[in-house]
């Protein structure tokens, strides 16, 4: 489980209710808190989605043998979600042109989500106005705009199966391909530069 | 003269050989009575404020020794890390945002609304945001998927640093 998320949500929950106790309230809205615990939630859920379909795939492809090999737990890995944007960015970069341009965009997606995530929990004071903090607040998001609909329910379980099966059909490439000792190498690279950090 | 003055180095050395003494058995602080000595043994004992200080430094030290025993100077680098307020893109930004600016207005046929540089305060990735007007799409994620695509076409190295988002 992500502690470092829900420590998030704690934090700007109890600050509220702390708040309201002592009545003295924060500058932040409920609102703002909910949408906030929202977009974190949305990414989690992408973010564990996505690792789980990855390591599952790992395991039953041949990028296994090589894993092991090198002394790398199939289950140890993804603990960060940074590396699995990584290790996908990598991917697309690693060849081009051999059909892993569904690897680039599923760490395209990664990163739009991420980067909603991460604006709905920090106060940052960006340059443009519209990527402000103020913008995202229910009463300022208008419900048929494009930013709202990336984060609808319906239409995200939509996206989210269809990169669940981009990630299988991914793999499955590669093990046809007999590109499994090229993925290995990438995961090999990207663990140990963790590990002796 | 004479007089006084052994008179002063006798209570000097009093007062130091008291702090001594006292510094080493922490039962014994409670028992300075006497707000003169309390006052003077306070001047030359460690606050708390700085106790606290201290024991931070220490912490930091012994990091830093285990890193540096095993080889390791990425510890050292989490430090330059912050520290560090300029980087590549940052210094480099002004040119790229003509840059971008050029791409989009003439390959893609988009006018962005904005470009902005983005420092995630979590893990200190820098991207470089773009905001693009989206009207009446079906699906927008896979429009500013296709948008994306297109641009790792024409400059694949500059777009591993820019997201795409809609603006509105």
């Amino acid at each position: 489980m992500p502690d470092r998320a829900f420590e998030k949500e704690f934090f700007n929950i109890a600050n509220y209710l702390y708040g309201l106790a002592t009545n003295q309230p924060t500058s932040t809205p409920p609102t703002e808190i909910l949408l906030r615990t929202y977009t974190n939630r949305i990414y989690y859920y992408i973010y564990h989605s996505t690792r789980k379909e990855t390591v599952y795939k790992i395991q039953n492809t041949s990028v296994k043998k090589y894993i092991e090999n090198w002394g790398i737990k199939v289950e140890d890995l993804f603990q960060e979600h940074k590396l699995l944007r990584e290790f996908y960015e990598r991917l697309g970069d690693y060849k081009k042109g051999l059909g892993l341009e569904k690897a680039e965009d599923i760490a395209e997606t990664l990163n739009i989500y991420n980067i909603y995530r991460v604006l709905a929990d920090y106060h940052i004071e960006t340059p443009a106005p519209k990527l402000g903090r103020k913008n995202i607040d229910f009463t300022s998001i208008n419900p048929n705009s494009n930013a709202w609909r990336l984060l609808d329910p319906t239409y995200l379980k939509r996206k989210i199966t269809k990169l669940l099966k981009n990630i299988s059909d991914l793999f499955d490439e590669i093990d046809e391909n007999g590109y499994s000792y090229d993925v290995a190498k990438i995961l090999n690279d990207l663990d140990f530069k963790r590990k002796r950090s | 003269m004479n007089h006084n003055r052994a008179r002063k180095v006798r209570r000097m050395v009093r007062t130091q050989s008291s702090i001594l003494f006292y510094s080493q058995d922490s039962k014994l602080q409670s028992k300075l009575t006497s707000p003169i000595r309390r006052a003077e043994f306070e001047s030359y004992a460690p606050s708390k404020l700085n106790q606290e200080f201290i024991k931070q430094l220490t912490k930091i030290a012994t990091q830093i020794a285990i890193s540096t025993l095993y080889h390791d100077i990425s510890y050292l680098k989490s430090f330059e890390l912050t520290n560090q307020r300029t980087s590549e893109l940052e210094i480099n930004f002004p040119q790229l945002q003509k840059k971008i600016k050029e791409i989009f207005e003439t390959n893609l046929n988009i006018k962005p609304d904005s470009i902005t540089l983005y420092k995630s305060p979590e893990d200190g990735e820098e991207r470089i945001i773009v905001t693009v007007p989206l009207e009446d799409v079906d699906d927008p994620l896979e429009t500013l998927l296709s948008i994306k695509r297109k641009l790792r076409r024409i400059d694949r190295e500059l777009a591993k640093n820019i997201v795409v988002l809609p603006s509105d």
